[in-house]
């Protein structure tokens, strides 16, 4: 049985690794907290093996991305989410991509104090299956393969998605450092 | 001179910074509410029998004796009334009915042959057709349910 200081003791040291990954994936505070409760209840249930495991910070994040990725398509915004392209979305991406500055300048501004609060806050912003693709490639260094299997997706899609969330982050942080700058 | 593609910068770029992220503090609610629900006790229909409330257990044990008790007095009803007897008849009657039946198939799978010779092609194209309407109807109807219904609300 499992030693409940231990395990309390083991959350506080997770919890965060297993919050943050959840809200990246669901940029929704109380679907991420349900998700990381489901996680550290199955940690429970196999405490005594994880405790020795030196890849326990892996089987978290492992089995937090798959609950998230389950919770999304129960939800049935796979409709929306993996299966379409909104024909509005394609042409404000389009309108992105005109107007996204040079990407020397932005790097610039991204090394400003509060670049990476704005950076988080933008990346909440995304649509879902953009930040989803996204998030997987970036945080959890998935191939496109994988997110496609992941996903169950075709890869056309994948690379199309994570690309156009690339622009458009690239597009709204430098639109938001000319509104600071004015 | 080397050509620097901007994209391929911005990619790199933003996956440094993205790694950068610093964790997300989780509420102060999360580790509460996962200790509360490991200790919560689990529902008595998930729980070991000896676990149940005592009237549980004395409605399942009643339950049990009530069930064997009307299979013992089903048994001996049946060799009161004559039953069996009566269901090896019903059982010969049965063997009756399977041998019209393989009959029955018989002519009909020759009488099908007889009719295919000069007009299968014909049923075979008529089933085709009708095969791909129903699935062209089942398309559009879905694709109409999903615009219609679902699409509004996502």
């Amino acid at each position: 049985m499992s030693d409940p200081l231990q395990f309390e003791k083991f959350m506080r040291d997770y919890q965060n690794m297993v919050y943050s990954t959840a809200y990246r994936l669901l940029a929704d505070p109380a679907e991420a907290e349900d998700i990381s409760q489901e996680v550290f209840l199955r940690a429970y249930t196999h405490f005594d093996d994880l405790r020795r495991s030196p890849t326990i910070g892996g089987w978290l994040k492992t089995v937090t991305r798959n609950l998230c990725l389950t919770f999304l398509t129960r939800r049935r915004s796979r409709w929306k989410l993996f299966s379409e392209m909104d024909s509005g979305q394609e042409e404000t991406t389009a309108r992105f991509e005109n107007q996204a500055g040079d990407p020397e300048t932005t790097s610039q501004f991204l090394h400003d104090t509060d670049r990476r609060e704005m950076l988080a806050s933008e990346l909440d912003k995304l649509p879902a299956a953009q930040r989803v693709a996204l998030v997987l490639f970036h945080f959890h260094e998935l191939s496109y393969d994988e997110i496609a299997a992941q996903l169950n997706v075709s890869l056309s899609k994948v690379k199309i998605d994570i690309h156009r969330a690339r622009q458009t982050l690239r597009r709204r942080l430098e639109g938001s450092r000319q509104v600071l700058l004015s | 001179m080397k050509h620097r593609d901007p994209l391929a910068d911005w990619e790199t770029e933003l996956h440094r910074e993205l790694e950068a992220l610093p964790e997300l503090v989780a509420p102060p609610t999360l580790i509460p509410s996962v200790l509360k629900r490991i200790h919560a006790p689990a529902p008595w229909h998930r729980s070991a029998w000896w676990q149940w409330p005592m009237a549980l257990r004395a409605a399942s044990v009643g339950l049990v004796l009530a069930v064997l008790g009307a299979l013992g007095w089903l048994g001996g009803s049946l060799g009161e009334l004559g039953l069996a007897h009566q269901l090896a008849q019903t059982g010969a009657g049965l063997k009756d009915a399977l041998v019209f039946a393989n009959d029955l198939l018989g002519r009909l799978s020759g009488s099908a042959a007889a009719f295919w010779r000069p007009h299968g092609q014909i049923v075979l194209g008529a089933t085709a057709a009708l095969l791909l309407a129903t699935y062209l109807t089942c398309v559009a109807a879905g694709t109409a349910l999903y615009r219609l219904a679902w699409r509004r609300t996502l």
